[in-house]
């Protein structure tokens, strides 16, 4: 080989190196958390290929991830736990005090808390996840799910599915300061980026209430119909809000559908037919897709966000309830 | 003892049921429908939207008409037919039927749906009319269990022959209550089973379409 040509061939792999590197900035991975398989699947986001599904937990069900990327938080529902687990090994670090019966929780922006709805004894479990101590426990309606964390850190939403409220917390005195009631079952919580809206969704209403957390009032109710859909059938539940607060995406249960909804004018723009049974979904951090997990089917979709299409299935484990995405 | 025995086995049986009913692992409805003994939400019938986003599968004419491709959904639709065979034997049927495979295939979804729900709605009725009998064994079970602490007045006092009959029958019913609430589970699972199907083939025969609608 010439001097040249070998200068050359250095150069490519260089630029090969940094192609690589590209790539890799861009590829984040997915976990799904399945809720009878009692395992996760960790999903790459550029091949869109399931690389691996380990047994964790019993009955996993809500699953996040500390802003950092470092530690994954899984809620263990039959093992009353929840899991602090290495998301790069899968291995469980730490058991944490959850109360009984986690089923969702939301993670403060800074990291800690922990705020664990406890859907059997109707309160709300607030854990300091470094000292592995419950801070408080505030007691809510009847059967608490959804849970979200205004961006500012200082209000936690908690919506309780038989009281059919979304309560507003305090996150420093731990105390309820406000309710709003919403339609029948409220599963999901999630503010806008820049704190102004909560959707609230409502799986047996059949509805998404959008709320001012300012002033506590409902400002639209979205609703859905679906040709050749049962009204019973379109059951709402995971909602996400794309960054710039223009677009929400709603997952509608056992109408096995995706609703687009455009967030200024709440007109819905599209159903997208995902798997059986879509419940939770997940951006990746860029938004260009955005996962869901369908429980009956045992799959997770991939929706391309820019050209609202469903682009793949990807086959997890039993029952896949949760989803989170790395922020790397 | 005995008697005690079965009066307390009863009472757990009954816990048990309870705590089966509140807990199913897709628990997602009010508990309190005393017809719908399952954790799954009970939907009568499977709308083909939730399965089928296609063009509207009636547009292509009768489906029973169409004898390939009735022979076909029978085929799709029962449960003896392993889901990795949906592909091959949809793949058969495109290449069979070549300029027309299109109407076909829609002719296939409408057979399949038909027949894949009136299976369904079976077994609902059926799920209806075991939660039915379970309630009335349920009766049945407390007031036997009654009876018998009537007839015995007190731990230490002797068996009677009516007292070791009572006995007999609730243990009795309290084993048919304890296997027939074991197997709930799985009773429970069968619409959703027939769902997946429906879903999955209703999926595969979308995918080959040259014509994509909806």
């Amino acid at each position: 080989m010439t001097p040249t040509a070998l200068r050359r061939l250095v150069a490519l792999l260089a630029g090969a190196a940094a192609l690589t590197a590209a790539d890799a900035a861009s590829a984040y991975t997915v976990y799904v958390s399945n809720e009878r398989g009692n395992s996760i699947t960790v999903i790459d986001s550029t091949t869109l290929e399931a690389k691996q599904t380990v047994k964790i937990g019993r009955r996993p069900r809500g699953i996040t991830m500390s802003p950092d990327g470092k530690v994954l938080f899984l809620c263990a529902s039959d093992d009353h736990a929840v899991l602090a687990i290495d998301p790069a090994t899968l291995k469980v670090m730490r058991k944490l005090k959850s109360g009984p019966d986690p089923e969702l929780f939301a993670l403060h922006p800074s990291g800690n808390p922990l705020y664990i709805a406890n859907e059997d004894d109707n309160q709300v479990t607030v854990l300091d996840v470094e000292q592995n101590k419950v801070v408080a426990q505030v007691p809510v309606g009847t059967e608490p799910e959804g849970m979200a964390v205004s961006p500012d850190g200082a209000t936690l939403v908690a919506t309780s599915e038989t009281t059919s409220m979304a309560h507003f917390i305090d996150t420093k005195t731990n105390k309820i300061f406000a309710n709003v009631l919403v339609d029948a079952r409220p599963r999901f919580a999630e503010f806008s980026k820049d704190g102004k809206r909560l959707w609230v969704s409502a799986e047996v209403g059949g509805t998404v209430s959008v709320i001012d957390p300012e002033t506590r009032k409902i400002i639209h109710k979205v609703t859905f119909q679906i040709p050749g859909v049962s009204k019973e059938a379109i059951q709402p539940v995971g909602v996400r809000l794309t960054k710039d607060g223009k677009t929400a995406f709603v997952a509608l249960g056992p109408a096995n559908r995706v609703a687009v909804v455009n967030a200024e004018t709440f007109e819905v723009q599209k159903y997208l037919l995902v798997g059986q049974r879509v419940w939770q979904l997940a951006f990746t951090p860029d938004e260009k897709l955005l996962f869901t997990t369908n429980g009956n089917s045992n799959d997770v979709s991939v929706i391309d966000v820019q050209d609202l299409k469903v682009v793949k299935s990807i086959k997890v484990g039993g029952a896949p309830w949760g989803v989170v995405v790395s922020p790397q | 003892m005995i008697r005690s025995l079965a009066a307390a086995s009863a009472q757990v049986s009954l816990l048990w049921v309870a705590a089966v009913l509140s807990a199913g692992p897709l628990a997602a409805q009010p508990k309190s429908d005393p017809d719908w003994p399952c954790p799954q939400r009970r939907t009568p019938e499977i709308d083909l939207a939730q399965v089928w986003s296609g063009p509207d599968p009636a547009s292509a004419g009768k489906w029973t008409d169409d004898q390939d491709a009735a022979s076909l959904a029978v085929k799709l639709a029962s449960r003896r037919t392993p889901a990795k065979e949906f592909g091959p034997l949809l793949d058969g049927f495109v290449k069979e039927a070549g300029a027309e495979a299109d109407k076909g295939l829609l002719r296939v979804m409408a057979g399949v749906y038909e027949i894949i729900n009136d299976q369904r709605s079976k077994i609902i009725h059926g799920i209806v009319r075991y939660a039915h009998g379970q309630q009335r064994l349920t009766d049945r079970i407390r007031e036997e269990a009654d009876e018998l602490s009537k007839a015995q007045t007190s731990i230490t006092a002797p068996e009677t022959a009516e007292s070791r009959k009572l006995d007999e029958q609730l243990n009795w019913d309290t084993r048919i209550f304890d296997e027939r609430a074991k197997s709930l589970i799985y009773v429970c699972e069968t619409p959703v089973l027939l769902e997946q199907r429906a879903f999955d083939i209703g999926q595969q025969i979308q995918s080959r379409l040259k014509a994509k609608g909806g």
